[in-house]
Protein backbone atom coordinates (compact mmCIF):
# COMPACT_ATOMS: atom_id res chain seq x y z
CA UNK A 1 0.00 0.00 0.00
CA UNK A 2 2.47 2.10 1.19
CA UNK A 3 4.21 2.03 -2.13
CA UNK A 4 1.37 2.93 -4.49
CA UNK A 5 1.03 6.33 -6.58
CA UNK A 6 -0.52 8.66 -5.57
CA UNK A 7 -3.09 8.58 -8.47
CA UNK A 8 -3.92 5.16 -7.43
CA UNK A 9 -4.33 5.92 -3.87
CA UNK A 10 -7.23 8.76 -4.88
CA UNK A 11 -8.75 6.47 -7.42
CA UNK A 12 -9.18 4.42 -4.25
CA UNK A 13 -10.63 7.15 -2.12
CA UNK A 14 -12.80 8.67 -4.44
CA UNK A 15 -14.53 5.39 -5.75
CA UNK A 16 -14.44 3.34 -2.80
CA UNK A 17 -14.10 6.28 -0.09
CA UNK A 18 -11.19 4.61 1.03
CA UNK A 19 -9.91 6.28 4.28
CA UNK A 20 -6.63 3.82 4.47
CA UNK A 21 -5.62 4.73 1.34
CA UNK A 22 -6.39 8.63 1.88
CA UNK A 23 -4.13 8.02 5.52
CA UNK A 24 -1.13 7.09 3.25
CA UNK A 25 -1.47 10.45 1.32
CA UNK A 26 -1.74 12.15 4.30
CA UNK A 27 1.30 10.63 5.51
CA UNK A 28 2.96 11.48 2.57
CA UNK A 29 2.44 15.05 2.15
CA UNK A 30 1.55 16.29 5.43
CA UNK A 31 5.27 16.79 6.34
CA UNK A 32 6.32 19.29 3.49
CA UNK A 33 1.91 21.13 4.04
CA UNK A 34 3.22 21.46 7.40
CA UNK A 35 6.87 23.20 7.14
CA UNK A 36 5.08 25.11 4.05
CA UNK A 37 2.41 26.47 6.62
CA UNK A 38 5.08 27.20 9.30
CA UNK A 39 7.08 29.28 6.74
CA UNK A 40 3.81 30.98 5.86
CA UNK A 41 2.97 32.09 9.37
CA UNK A 42 5.93 32.79 10.81
CA UNK A 43 6.57 29.95 12.17
CA UNK A 44 3.45 29.62 13.96
CA UNK A 45 3.53 25.72 14.61
CA UNK A 46 -0.21 25.61 16.63
CA UNK A 47 -1.89 27.69 13.47
CA UNK A 48 0.40 26.07 10.77
CA UNK A 49 -0.82 22.57 12.45
CA UNK A 50 -4.45 23.39 12.35
CA UNK A 51 -4.80 25.04 8.42
CA UNK A 52 -3.26 21.05 7.28
CA UNK A 53 -5.47 19.27 9.25
CA UNK A 54 -8.35 21.68 7.77
CA UNK A 55 -6.58 21.13 4.18
CA UNK A 56 -6.57 17.36 4.30
CA UNK A 57 -10.25 17.44 5.74
CA UNK A 58 -11.17 19.82 2.68
CA UNK A 59 -8.82 17.48 0.34
CA UNK A 60 -11.28 14.33 1.93
CA UNK A 61 -14.26 16.08 0.84
CA UNK A 62 -13.84 17.05 -2.00
CA UNK A 63 -11.16 14.64 -3.36
CA UNK A 64 -14.04 13.56 -6.48
CA UNK A 65 -13.52 17.20 -8.05
CA UNK A 66 -9.49 16.50 -7.73
CA UNK A 67 -8.90 15.16 -11.65
CA UNK A 68 -5.42 14.63 -11.63
CA UNK A 69 -4.65 17.28 -14.37
CA UNK A 70 -2.12 18.75 -11.53
CA UNK A 71 -0.20 17.53 -8.89
CA UNK A 72 -1.66 16.41 -6.00
CA UNK A 73 0.41 17.76 -4.06
CA UNK A 74 0.02 21.04 -6.16
CA UNK A 75 -3.94 20.81 -5.45
CA UNK A 76 -3.32 20.87 -1.57
CA UNK A 77 -1.07 23.56 -1.31
CA UNK A 78 -4.17 25.21 -3.13
CA UNK A 79 -6.11 24.44 -0.23
CA UNK A 80 -4.07 25.58 1.58
CA UNK A 81 -3.65 28.59 0.40
CA UNK A 82 -7.38 29.66 0.27
CA UNK A 83 -7.57 28.56 3.54
CA UNK A 84 -4.36 30.41 4.96
CA UNK A 85 -5.99 33.43 3.04
CA UNK A 86 -9.60 33.01 4.28
CA UNK A 87 -7.95 32.29 7.92
CA UNK A 88 -5.42 35.87 7.80
CA UNK A 89 -8.80 37.56 6.06
CA UNK A 90 -10.92 36.32 9.19
CA UNK A 91 -8.13 37.26 11.57
CA UNK A 92 -7.74 40.45 9.94
CA UNK A 93 -11.02 41.57 10.75
CA UNK A 94 -11.03 40.70 14.06
CA UNK A 95 -7.99 42.94 14.70
CA UNK A 96 -5.68 40.55 16.18
CA UNK A 97 -3.44 40.05 13.00
CA UNK A 98 -3.31 40.70 9.07
CA UNK A 99 -1.54 39.34 6.06
CA UNK A 100 0.10 42.67 5.23
CA UNK A 101 1.71 43.62 8.53
CA UNK A 102 4.29 45.99 6.42
CA UNK A 103 5.18 47.66 9.34
CA UNK A 104 6.67 44.26 10.80
CA UNK A 105 9.84 44.63 8.77
CA UNK A 106 12.37 42.35 11.35
CA UNK A 107 15.30 44.85 11.74
CA UNK A 108 19.02 44.02 10.86
CA UNK A 109 19.72 44.32 14.32
CA UNK A 110 16.96 41.26 15.52
CA UNK A 111 19.50 38.50 13.98
CA UNK A 112 22.37 39.06 15.67
CA UNK A 113 21.12 39.46 19.30
CA UNK A 114 20.23 35.60 18.50
CA UNK A 115 22.64 33.81 19.80
CA UNK A 116 21.54 30.06 17.96
CA UNK A 117 19.90 30.86 15.06
CA UNK A 118 17.64 28.95 13.46
CA UNK A 119 17.46 29.24 9.55
CA UNK A 120 13.69 28.35 8.83
CA UNK A 121 12.67 29.88 12.04
CA UNK A 122 14.38 33.37 10.82
CA UNK A 123 13.08 33.18 7.29
CA UNK A 124 9.88 33.18 8.53
CA UNK A 125 10.05 35.85 10.47
CA UNK A 126 12.02 37.42 7.57
CA UNK A 127 8.79 36.08 5.01
CA UNK A 128 6.30 37.96 7.61
CA UNK A 129 7.09 41.13 5.86
CA UNK A 130 5.80 40.10 2.76
CA UNK A 131 1.95 40.39 1.66
CA UNK A 132 0.36 36.92 1.70
CA UNK A 133 0.64 36.21 -2.49
CA UNK A 134 4.58 37.66 -2.42
CA UNK A 135 5.08 35.19 0.52
CA UNK A 136 3.52 32.33 -1.14
CA UNK A 137 4.67 32.73 -4.49
CA UNK A 138 8.37 32.84 -3.30
CA UNK A 139 8.43 30.04 -1.00
CA UNK A 140 6.81 27.59 -3.57
CA UNK A 141 9.05 28.92 -6.18
CA UNK A 142 12.52 29.18 -4.41
CA UNK A 143 11.73 26.91 -1.62
CA UNK A 144 9.56 24.07 -3.46
CA UNK A 145 10.80 25.08 -6.87
CA UNK A 146 7.76 25.00 -8.53
CA UNK A 147 7.34 26.91 -11.94
CA UNK A 148 5.60 29.94 -12.58
CA UNK A 149 2.67 28.01 -14.39
CA UNK A 150 2.30 25.24 -11.34
CA UNK A 151 2.16 28.30 -8.69
CA UNK A 152 -0.27 29.91 -11.23
CA UNK A 153 -2.78 27.53 -10.91
CA UNK A 154 -2.21 27.11 -6.82
CA UNK A 155 -2.47 30.19 -6.68
CA UNK A 156 -5.04 30.88 -9.20
CA UNK A 157 -3.22 34.25 -11.03
CA UNK A 158 -2.07 34.84 -13.80
CA UNK A 159 1.51 34.18 -14.85
CA UNK A 160 2.42 37.97 -14.85
CA UNK A 161 0.91 38.45 -11.56
CA UNK A 162 3.41 35.08 -10.33
CA UNK A 163 6.36 36.60 -11.45
CA UNK A 164 5.50 40.39 -10.46
CA UNK A 165 5.31 38.81 -6.93
CA UNK A 166 8.17 36.69 -7.05
CA UNK A 167 11.00 39.81 -8.07
CA UNK A 168 9.38 41.83 -5.85
CA UNK A 169 9.34 39.33 -2.86
CA UNK A 170 12.58 39.02 -3.81
CA UNK A 171 13.68 42.42 -3.19
CA UNK A 172 11.84 42.90 0.20
CA UNK A 173 13.32 40.01 1.56
CA UNK A 174 16.99 40.95 0.57
CA UNK A 175 16.02 44.34 2.16
CA UNK A 176 14.89 42.46 5.50
CA UNK A 177 17.42 40.09 5.46
CA UNK A 178 20.45 42.46 5.23
CA UNK A 179 22.86 41.72 8.35
CA UNK A 180 21.33 38.41 8.72
CA UNK A 181 24.67 35.95 9.03
CA UNK A 182 23.93 32.94 7.34
CA UNK A 183 27.04 31.19 8.81
CA UNK A 184 25.41 31.31 12.54
CA UNK A 185 22.40 29.59 11.58
CA UNK A 186 22.27 25.77 13.24
CA UNK B 1 29.54 46.74 4.13
CA UNK B 2 28.08 43.21 4.05
CA UNK B 3 27.62 41.51 0.72
CA UNK B 4 23.73 41.08 -0.56
CA UNK B 5 22.18 37.88 0.79
CA UNK B 6 21.69 34.89 -1.91
CA UNK B 7 18.57 33.97 -2.01
CA UNK B 8 19.05 31.26 -3.89
CA UNK B 9 21.66 29.58 -1.32
CA UNK B 10 19.79 30.36 1.17
CA UNK B 11 16.34 28.80 0.32
CA UNK B 12 18.86 25.98 -0.86
CA UNK B 13 20.10 25.65 2.51
CA UNK B 14 17.06 25.77 4.06
CA UNK B 15 15.44 22.84 1.66
CA UNK B 16 18.72 20.67 2.69
CA UNK B 17 18.02 21.62 6.25
CA UNK B 18 14.39 20.97 5.86
CA UNK B 19 12.37 19.22 9.07
CA UNK B 20 10.57 16.16 8.59
CA UNK B 21 7.44 15.86 10.78
CA UNK B 22 6.51 12.53 12.10
CA UNK B 23 3.04 12.18 10.96
CA UNK B 24 1.14 9.21 12.92
CA UNK B 25 -0.10 11.62 15.38
CA UNK B 26 -0.74 13.95 12.55
CA UNK B 27 -2.19 11.11 10.32
CA UNK B 28 -4.72 9.43 13.38
CA UNK B 29 -5.87 13.51 14.20
CA UNK B 30 -6.78 14.07 10.53
CA UNK B 31 -8.52 10.48 10.43
CA UNK B 32 -10.60 11.28 13.80
CA UNK B 33 -11.63 14.54 12.28
CA UNK B 34 -12.67 12.96 9.08
CA UNK B 35 -15.22 10.19 11.10
CA UNK B 36 -16.29 13.13 13.27
CA UNK B 37 -17.48 14.94 10.37
CA UNK B 38 -18.87 12.15 8.32
CA UNK B 39 -21.07 11.79 11.40
CA UNK B 40 -21.99 15.10 11.69
CA UNK B 41 -23.00 15.33 7.91
CA UNK B 42 -24.49 11.90 8.27
CA UNK B 43 -27.07 13.06 11.23
CA UNK B 44 -27.62 16.25 9.26
CA UNK B 45 -28.55 14.64 6.69
CA UNK B 46 -31.22 12.13 8.56
CA UNK B 47 -32.44 14.99 10.36
CA UNK B 48 -32.80 17.20 6.82
CA UNK B 49 -34.67 13.86 5.35
CA UNK B 50 -36.47 12.91 8.76
CA UNK B 51 -37.85 16.70 8.97
CA UNK B 52 -38.96 16.22 5.20
CA UNK B 53 -40.96 12.98 5.70
CA UNK B 54 -42.90 14.44 8.30
CA UNK B 55 -43.55 18.11 6.60
CA UNK B 56 -44.62 15.75 3.88
CA UNK B 57 -46.90 13.13 6.03
CA UNK B 58 -48.64 15.89 7.86
CA UNK B 59 -49.29 17.39 4.49
CA UNK B 60 -50.55 14.08 2.76
CA UNK B 61 -52.58 13.47 5.88
CA UNK B 62 -54.35 16.93 6.15
CA UNK B 63 -54.92 16.73 2.18
CA UNK B 64 -55.29 12.91 1.00
CA UNK B 65 -58.60 11.38 0.87
CA UNK B 66 -57.86 8.77 3.53
CA UNK B 67 -61.67 7.80 4.57
CA UNK B 68 -62.21 7.09 0.75
CA UNK B 69 -59.09 4.66 0.15
CA UNK B 70 -59.84 3.16 3.72
CA UNK B 71 -63.10 2.57 2.52
CA UNK B 72 -61.74 0.25 -0.62
CA UNK B 73 -59.55 -2.05 1.25
CA UNK B 74 -61.61 -5.09 1.17
CA UNK B 75 -62.23 -7.22 4.30
CA UNK B 76 -61.98 -10.30 2.77
CA UNK B 77 -59.07 -12.08 0.87
CA UNK B 78 -59.99 -14.34 -1.39
CA UNK B 79 -56.79 -16.70 -2.28
CA UNK B 80 -57.10 -18.50 -5.50
CA UNK B 81 -54.02 -19.42 -7.96
CA UNK B 82 -54.44 -15.62 -9.60
CA UNK B 83 -53.84 -13.68 -6.36
CA UNK B 84 -50.70 -16.17 -5.31
CA UNK B 85 -49.19 -15.03 -9.29
CA UNK B 86 -49.51 -11.93 -8.25
CA UNK B 87 -47.78 -12.08 -4.75
CA UNK B 88 -45.00 -13.73 -6.07
CA UNK B 89 -44.40 -11.35 -8.81
CA UNK B 90 -44.45 -8.77 -6.75
CA UNK B 91 -42.22 -10.51 -3.88
CA UNK B 92 -39.56 -11.39 -6.56
CA UNK B 93 -39.20 -7.50 -7.93
CA UNK B 94 -39.01 -6.30 -4.40
CA UNK B 95 -36.12 -8.73 -3.67
CA UNK B 96 -34.91 -7.75 -6.82
CA UNK B 97 -35.17 -4.18 -6.39
CA UNK B 98 -33.48 -4.64 -2.59
CA UNK B 99 -30.24 -6.46 -3.87
CA UNK B 100 -29.97 -3.86 -7.05
CA UNK B 101 -29.61 -1.20 -4.19
CA UNK B 102 -27.67 -3.00 -1.35
CA UNK B 103 -25.13 -3.61 -4.46
CA UNK B 104 -24.89 -0.09 -5.97
CA UNK B 105 -21.51 1.43 -4.20
CA UNK B 106 -22.59 5.00 -4.60
CA UNK B 107 -25.40 4.48 -2.30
Amino acid sequence: MISATDQALIKRVQTLKCQDSFSVLVERHQSDLRYSLRQMTSWDEGLADDLSQETFLKAYQSIKTFKGSAKFSSWLYRIAYNLMISHFRVARNREVTGIEILDDTPSSQMWTETSQQDLHRDLARAMKALPATQRMALHLNLHRELTHSEISYIMEIPLGTVKTAINRGKITLRQNLAGWNSEETK
Amino acid sequence: MSKPINLDDLFKQARQKEPYYGGKDFVSRVAVDIDRREKLSKTKETMITGSAAIIGAAMTYAYFPLEVIMQQIPTSLLINPMTVAMVAGITSISCGFAYWLAEDKSL
